[in-house]
Parts: structure tokens; C-alpha cells; sequence
């Protein structure tokens, strides 16, 4: 109850900041204004069709992180494939339009192949070299492209009473508008989560299962698909088209246009195409030194301000309505969730070695389901280690690791992940601007059945299964006792409840599995004790739990089985009292007499 | 095609893929201690013959003197861009590329400011002091004295870019950084400052390249982007950081550009080599002669 009401709150502070009454504000605005007079509607034409494109470049650059300098390069084949379908071979402009969205998804896709392997400063590069060679092919094969003279004639897309240049303006408000929703309800689901995850380069995308490769591959397909479409929509405003204007310059407009307005913002490329594309051309005196002032902006903001114009008018904003929020009372423990099956794991002469040192050596151990095992050991033991290989992170260098008998060595930390294994890192790896409730729901992503197709147009499943998840956020947040801070940003925890949201996030999974890397370090003393309850609660649900953890306090309390590892090599093994009674280990822990 | 013609685009190739490697060398210098790729590394080539025809060409400077002019003007601009676009972003310890915008941002300041002053036209540079432009043959091979002197400059100059990475306290400490910058520093190597040193050199190096390149192709305002491109082809078929692998793929790149000529006209011969590059690099990441070093997302 209290959860949907704060959700509430937090849904009508979210909807009102600067940023999107701004954001409404000049979009009225523009508008308006292009209903002027016909130079106006030009100008204003040319804003949306920019803006289209800027839209789906900001999802790749901004939300993905990966720089693209071919957007104006993909905006050209898309336009040159409009015009030349609906001139040369006599189509409507809309199945011409379609052809370009493909046209612009495939040559993006194309560029972008080796860059899923690569580090992303390759993709740069290889956009550069593409922006240069696409002009100059629309040159050569003037057979197909009417080589300097380009195509004239390109027809203006029209829907019943939508005519002439006006109808065509309000189509693009309309597309416009429309592909803003998508992305909306894009950003704001895990695929969203999933792109901001890989772009800060946090190693938790792969331990909730993310494959970098597909994200990627859906970023390039889907910006690729904006400039495509743009291009078609370019075409029929210009008329004609031509490979002068297709250059460099053009290309890197869009560039300009995202990270000045506010990379990874959804308000972004609208202020960057107001400020720089729609203002440049009204003051058309500083035309010449354009790119200069542009060039100087870049590197500026790059420095000072890279979250943009848009993300500047969003910090000016928080500043203000910050201090309501802290200070929100936690929630107690609430039993609600669903049990889960847990899965045993079997590890068996598993040997890690970082070159001369054997960070494990000959790992023996099994864990029931569901039972709480905890490992301990001193400092470099290979604790850390161990869970590291067991997720995937690290490859071994001999043994089995299994998972109700499916083999996990050689596998990936995503495919391990798909198969019900969780994990929390010793520093706890939130995404730091997303709000707690929102990091805990990203913790679901293995399991969400909505595709993204269905998230994007936001369907029926995917707001059910938005609705559902959610919910069940709640309740795991208030598991661990965070209930209170749903809408805060992860950032602003304490370093103990970041560890409980990642705990909460991982258990959103439902894994079979869960490892806990000293979810103790860090804790107050009602935390320690909410946390000892917190891991009972997990073996109540069934999960089986792994963790490691040096507060032999909480381990007395809370562990089935104990393992002791010493310089990579099982020390004892039992339960708490045996192990903490063996001498073994009372002398590796005091440095007792060797 | 007559052996001659075979032989002449092959001394053409091979010389403008030595040029192609210099600016991929150049590449290899900045990135070495930082991990950053510079977008403006191209720019300096454009630069070096830019000024090269402002000091050598306009303003008659005896060769030697114009050249070291150049030389310290764009060294002084690299380790300007470092100090303004690069260390900012070096201080924050993050997966954020912040450098690409930034170091791009400074090449189209560099770009859009030479075009305001020099204007689009093509420039003439003097070829290097004792050689000529006039075709020679030694049996069935056509080629100039510059030419000869470009290949011997940038085999030697790679011997010695080795050797002081293998040899010289600064060069093992670059290595050291680029191997491990937090460990490195904990030796008491200072990464900022070699850091300036490496955009210093590097941008140096590649002026002297375009100096060197500009009376084999013509300077002009839009060199730079080019030859940034084909740096970085070289560098990503040769393997990133590896000089020696860039100097090859950079001539190999340079001999089929030159004997495609013969069938395929400028914009094919991009399209073909932008080919070969996706293919290479889908295939072999890492370039033709790159070991396979550990995958950076």
C-alpha cells in the first residue's frame, strides 16, 4: 500500500521537473512559430526532420555510449533511397520511406559488426571512413544516383487531409512525437537499464545477464533505422537531393545536436536541435564561423558539461527540490515472496592460477539447496576469487563447477546469469543516477518475457509485466528494509543500503543460486541484525545461498555449512562450531604457532 | 599492364603507405601512455604541410630551419590539445570515451580555422633538401629521389621510435604506463607527464610527415581527415601499438590503393578498402599482425 502511494508521489514529482515543462514548452513554441509564415514551416520542417534523426542517434550515442560520426552519412542513403524509388521507380512515398528505414537499419548494422568485439573507438573510425566514402560513391555511380545532378522530384509523403507543406509538417510532429513515446518507453525498461548499464562499463550488467553484443546490436539497428527514416522524410523536403549536401559537416550536425543537447537524455535532441540547428539558421550572419563556434562548444562541454544543455536545466532543477525526499522512514521485514527452487552446486578440484599464484588450488566442495554455505578465509584466500569463477567472470584453469549438474566452466557471466545465478560485488555496482526502485526492477531482466518490440509500443504485456515487477520490487525493497528510499537515486544510499538494494536487485531474479560477496562489510548494527534475518528469509524462499563473509557473528547465526579456504586451499570444512573450533583455522585467522 | 606501369603504381604505393603509416605511427605515440585515440592526429599531418608551404613555399625558410619551426609549432599544439581535451578526461576514472567528442571537437577547430586561413586550394611543398621530384629509372623502375628518401625516413624513424621505448629511461616508462598506469605511478613515474610528452611527440611526428608527404600528394585543407583514416586503417590491420605492423599494413594499404587505380576509380577504391577493412577486422579483431591481447569493451 504504502509502496504504490509513494510510487505515486514519485511518478508526479518525476513528471514535472524543468526539464520536461521546458521541453513541453519550446515544443508548443516551435510549433507555433512554424504556423508563422512558410519560412518558418521550412525551417521548422527541416528542426523535425533533424529531430527524428537526432532521436534514434541518441540512442546509440547517449544511452549506449558509442559514437557514431555516419549518422548524416545513413541520413543520406536513406534519402538517396526514397528518391530514387519514388523517382526512378515510381513508388508512393511511403512504401519508399519504409525501404530507407531498412536501407539506413542495414548499413548501420553492417558498420557496426566488428564494433561488437571491439572497443567502441573503432566504430568511430570506421563511420569516419564511411561518411567519406558515401559521397564520393553517390558520385561514381551516378548510373543509379544521377551522379552530381542528383534526383529531383521527390513527392511529399500526404495522409487524407494531410496535404501539401503544412500536412507534411504536421506528419512529422506526428512521427516525431510518436518515436519520442517509443524511446520513452524504451529507456524507461530494462533495455533501457541494460544500455545504460554497458555505457557506464558496469561489470553488474553481465552478473544480471545482459549480453553486450545484442544490446549493441539493437543500438546500431535501431538509430540506423531513425537516420534511415529521417533520410526519407529529408528527401521529400528537399526535393531534390544531392551528394554537396551530404557532407562531413552534415554528418557531424547530428553529432553536435545529441551531445550538446543532452546525450542520454530523452529532452536532448530536441534543445540540441533548437539551439543548434534552428537558432545557426537565424542568425545566419555567424554561418561562416559555424563550425568553429560548434568546435569550440564540443570540447567545452565535453569537459565542463557532458551531460549536455538538457541535463544542465535537469541539475539547476534537482538543486531545488532535492531536500524533500531524504530522509524517508525504512520499512520493515515483510514475508511476501514467492518460493523459489534452489539448485546445488558442485565444485569439484577447481584451480585458478594468476600466473605463479595459485589463487586456488584443488577446490572440493558441495552446497545443498537450499542451504546457506558460507566461505571465510583471510585476506587473499581466494574468496573473492572463487565466487569470480563460479559467475563466470574469470575463466579456471581446471575442475568442474556445476549447477544441478550443468557444467558452468567455459560458460559466459550473462549465460550464467540466464541460468538462475546472482551475484553482489563487494562494492556494491548500482546504476547511480537511476532511482533504487528502478535498479531493483533491473534485476529482472533474465526473466521478463515481454520482448522489445512489445515494450516499445507498449503493449499490453510489457505494462502488465511492468506492473508486476514493480510490484514485486516493492516487496523485495521492503524485504530488505528499503522500501522507503524507492524513488531516491542508488548514488545517495549509504554504502550499506547500496549493498541490501543489490541484494534486493539480485533477488529480483528469482535465481536458484545466489552468491554474496561480504554483504556484512559496511553495515550499522540494525542493518547487521535486519541483514541475518534478511539471509534466513532467502533460505526460507528456497534459494541457495553462497557467501562470503568475514562477521563470524552473522556466520554462527546464519550458516548451514562453513568452508574454510587458506591461500587458495580448503582449510576446514563443517559447520560453524567444528570449523570455528579447529585449530587449523584458529591459527591461519591468529597466526598462532606454524 | 606492362611490367613499368606495374612497377611505377608499386613505388607509388608503397611511398603513400608509408606516408599512411606515419600518420598511423603517429597514432601509435599518442595512444601508448594514455590509451586515447586521437581524432586530431590527422589534422597535424594537414598542418605540417600546411605551415611546410607557409614557412618552406611562401615565406622561402631555408628547409632545415622552416621544418624545425613546423615541427615545434605543431609539437606545442599537441601538447596544448592534451592539456585542454585530454587530461580533463584522463582524471576521471570511467568507461566514458569523453576524450572522442573532446579530441574531435579540437580537429574541427583545427580543420575550420586552417580553412579560414589557407583557403581550400591546393599547396605546393619543396621536396626534402638534396632530392628532386624528377622521375629517374634504374632498369624497369620509375621513381624520384624524394620518394626514396621518405622510405628511408620512415624506416628509420621506427628503429628509433623502438629504440627509445626499448632503450631510454623515458621510453620504459611510457611502456610501464601504458602496461599499468596506477603501478607505474606507484614507481614514482609521473603518467601526466609523459602523457604530454607522447602528444607532444606524436604531433611532431606527424608534422613531419605531412612536410614529408605533402610534395607527393599536395597540401590541402583536407588532408587531414583522410589521412586520420587511413592512419587508422593502417594501425587496425597492423595491430594497435605495434609499429612495425602498422609501417607494413600502412604499405600494404598504400599498394592496393595504387594498383586498384588501374580498374577502380577514387570512390571504389574508398568503398574497397573500407571493405577490407570490416572484413579484417570481423575476422581478426585484433589486425593481420596483432597478437590476440585481451578484448577491451
Amino acid at each position: 500500500m504504502s509502496g504504490s502511494a509513494n510510487q505515486a508521489v514519485g511518478r508526479a514529482g518525476a513528471r514535472f521537473t524543468p526539464e520536461t515543462v521546458l521541453c513541453a514548452i519550446l515544443a508548443v513554441g516551435a510549433v507555433a512559430v512554424a504556423f508563422v509564415n512558410g519560412h518558418y514551416l521550412t525551417l521548422f520542417t527541416f528542426a523535425a526532420v533533424y529531430l527524428i534523426g537526432a532521436m534514434g542517434l541518441n540512442v546509440l550515442t547517449g544511452y549506449m555510449g558509442i559514437i557514431s560520426i555516419a549518422h548524416g552519412a545513413l541520413v543520406c542513403v536513406g534519402a538517396y533511397a526514397t528518391a530514387i524509388a519514388t523517382v526512378n521507380y515510381g513508388w508512393n512515398f511511403w512504401p519508399a520511406a519504409g525501404l530507407s528505414t531498412l536501407v539506413g537499419l542495414g548499413f548501420s548494422v553492417l558498420l557496426g559488426l566488428p564494433a561488437l568485439r571491439l572497443s567502441s573507438w573503432y566504430f568511430v573510425l570506421i563511420t569516419i571512413a564511411f561518411t567519406l566514402v558515401v559521397p564520393a560513391m553517390l558520385v561514381e555511380w551516378r548510373d543509379f544516383t544521377g551522379g552530381y545532378a542528383g534526383v529531383i522530384g521527390i513527392p511529399s509523403p500526404s495522409i487524407g487531409p494531410l496535404q501539401g507543406q503544412t500536412g507534411f509538417f504536421v506528419i512529422l510532429v506526428a512521427v516525431a512525437a510518436l518515436l519520442w513515446w517509443i524511446i520513452a518507453n524504451l529507456v524507461n525498461s530494462r533495455i533501457g537499464w541494460a544500455l545504460h548499464a554497458l555505457r557506464d562499463g558496469n561489470i553488474g550488467a553481465q552478473a544480471n545477464g545482459i549480453s553486450s553484443a545484442r544490446m549493441r546490436l539493437f543500438a546500431f539497428a535501431f538509430s540506423g533505422a531513425c537516420a534511415g527514416l529521417a533520410g526519407a522524410f529529408y528527401a521529400a523536403a528537399k526535393i531534390v537531393v544531392t551528394p554537396e549536401e551530404f557532407s562531413f559537416e552534415f554528418s557531424i550536425l547530428f553529432l553536435f545536436i545529441v551531445v550538446l543537447g543532452g546525450p542520454g537524455r530523452l529532452a536532448g535532441p530536441l534543445f540540441g536541435v533548437l539551439a543548434f540547428y534552428v537558432l545557426p539558421e537565424l542568425l545566419t550572419a555567424l554561418r561562416e564561423y559555424r563550425m568553429i563556434v560548434f568546435g569550440f562548444g564540443l570540447l567545452a562541454f565535453s569537459v565542463f558539461l557532458p551531460a549536455g544543455l538538457a541535463g544542465g536545466v535537469d541539475q539547476v532543477g534537482r538543486r531545488r527540490s532535492r531536500k524533500a525526499m531524504v530522509g524517508a522512514p525504512t520499512g520493515r521485514l515483510k514475508h511476501e515472496a514467492e518460493p523459489v527452487e534452489g539448485a546445488s552446486l558442485t565444485i569439484a578440484n577447481l584451480r585458478k592460477q594468476f600466473g605463479g599464484l595459485k589463487a586456488l588450488d584443488d577446490v572440493t566442495l558441495n552446497v545443498e539447496p537450499g542451504s546457506i554455505h558460507v566461505i571465510v578465509g583471510p585476506n587473499g584466500s581466494g574468496k573473492t576469487t572463487l565466487l569470480n569463477v563460479v559467475s563466470g567472470f574469470y575463466p579456471a584453469n581446471g575442475g568442474t563447477i556445476k549447477l544441478d549438474g550443468a557444467e558452468l566452466l567455459g560458460m559466459a557471466p550473462e549465460q550464467i546469469a540466464k541460468l538462475g545465478v546472482q551475484r553482489t560485488f563487494q562494492t556494491p555496482k548500482l546504476l547511480g543516477d537511476l532511482s533504487v526502485l528502478e535498479n531493483t526492477c533491473f534485476g529482472a531482466y533474465t526473466r521478463e518475457k515481454a520482448s522489445g518490440f512489445e515494450i516499445a509500443l507498449s503493449l499490453l504485456r510489457a505494462v502488465r509485466e511492468k506492473r508486476e515487477i514493480t510490484r514485486e520490487a516493492h516487496q523485495l525493497l521492503s524485504l530488505v528494509g528499503l522500501d522507503g528510499m524507492a524513488h531516491l537515486p542508488a548514488a545517495e544510499l549509504t554504502h550499506g543500503q547500496q549493498r541490501l538494494a543489490e541484494i534486493a536487485r539480485a533477488l529480483m531474479a528469482r535465481p536458484r543460486l545466489i552468491l554474496l560477496d561480504e554483504p556484512a562489510a559496511g553495515l550499522s548494527m540494525g542493518e547487521l541484525d535486519r541483514l541475518g534475518d534478511l539471509l534466513k528469509e532467502i533460505r526460507r524462499l528456497g534459494m541457495t545461498l553462497v557467501m562470503v563473509e568475514h562477521h563470524i557473528e552473522l556466520v554462527a547465526n546464519v550458516a548451514d555449512h562453513v568452508t574454510v579456504l587458506d591461500q587458495g586451499r580448503i582449510l576446514a570444512a563443517g559447520t560453524s562450531e567444528e570449523v570455528f573450533n579447529d585449530e587449523a583455522v584458529i591459527n591461519a585467522y591468529m597466526g598462532g604457532a606454524k | 599492364m606492362l611490367l613499368e606501369d606495374f612497377l611505377a603504381l608499386m613505388v607509388n604505393g608503397v611511398t603513400l603507405g608509408a606516408v599512411y603509416a606515419m600518420a598511423g605511427i603517429g597514432l601509435n605515440i599518442a595512444y601508448k601512455p594514455t590509451n586515447v585515440f586521437n581524432l586530431a592526429q590527422g589534422e597535424f599531418v594537414m598542418l605540417g604541410a600546411m605551415l611546410g608551404w607557409l614557412f618552406l613555399t611562401d615565406m622561402s625558410m631555408a628547409w632545415i630551419v622552416g621544418t624545425i619551426g613546423v615541427v615545434l609549432a605543431v609539437g606545442a599544439l599537441g601538447v596544448l590539445e592534451e592539456r585542454v581535451a585530454v587530461a580533463p578526461h584522463l582524471k576521471v576514472q570511467s568507461h566514458h570515451h569523453g576524450w572522442l567528442i573532446s579530441t574531435l571537437a579540437f580537429s574541427i577547430i583545427i580543420i575550420n580555422i586552417a580553412d579560414q586561413v589557407f583557403r581550400a586550394d591546393p599547396r605546393f611543398v619543396p621536396s626534402l633538401p638534396g632530392t628532386s621530384l624528377d622521375t629517374m629509372f634504374v632498369g624497369p623502375v620509375a621513381f624520384n629521389t624524394h620518394q626514396v628518401a621518405v622510405l628511408v625516413i620512415v624506416v628509420a624513424s621506427v628503429f628509433a621510435i623502438e629504440y627509445v621505448y626499448r632503450r631510454t629511461r623515458i621510453g620504459k616508462a611510457i611502456s610501464a604506463v601504458s602496461e599499468d598506469r596506477d603501478g607505474a605511478r606507484l614507481n614514482g613515474i609521473n603518467p601526466l607527464h609523459l602523457t604530454m610528452i607522447s602528444f607532444a611527440a606524436g604531433a611532431a611526428y606527424c608534422a613531419f610527415a605531412g612536410i614529408i608527404a605533402a610534395p607527393l600528394m599536395l597540401a590541402s585543407t583536407s588532408l587531414g581527415l583522410a589521412l586520420l583514416v587511413k592512419g587508422f586503417m593502417a594501425i587496425a590491420l597492423g595491430g594497435v601499438g605495434s609499429n612495425w605492423g602498422t609501417l607494413l599494413a600502412g604499405i600494404i594499404i598504400g599498394c592496393v590503393e595504387s594498383l586498384s587505380s588501374i580498374t577502380l576509380s577514387t570512390g571504389y577504391r574508398q568503398l574497397l578498402l573500407l571493405g577490407i577493412l570490416l572484413v579484417v577486422l570481423l575476422i581478426r579483431p585484433n589486425g593481420l599482425f596483432g597478437k590476440a591481447a585481451g578484448r577491451s569493451v
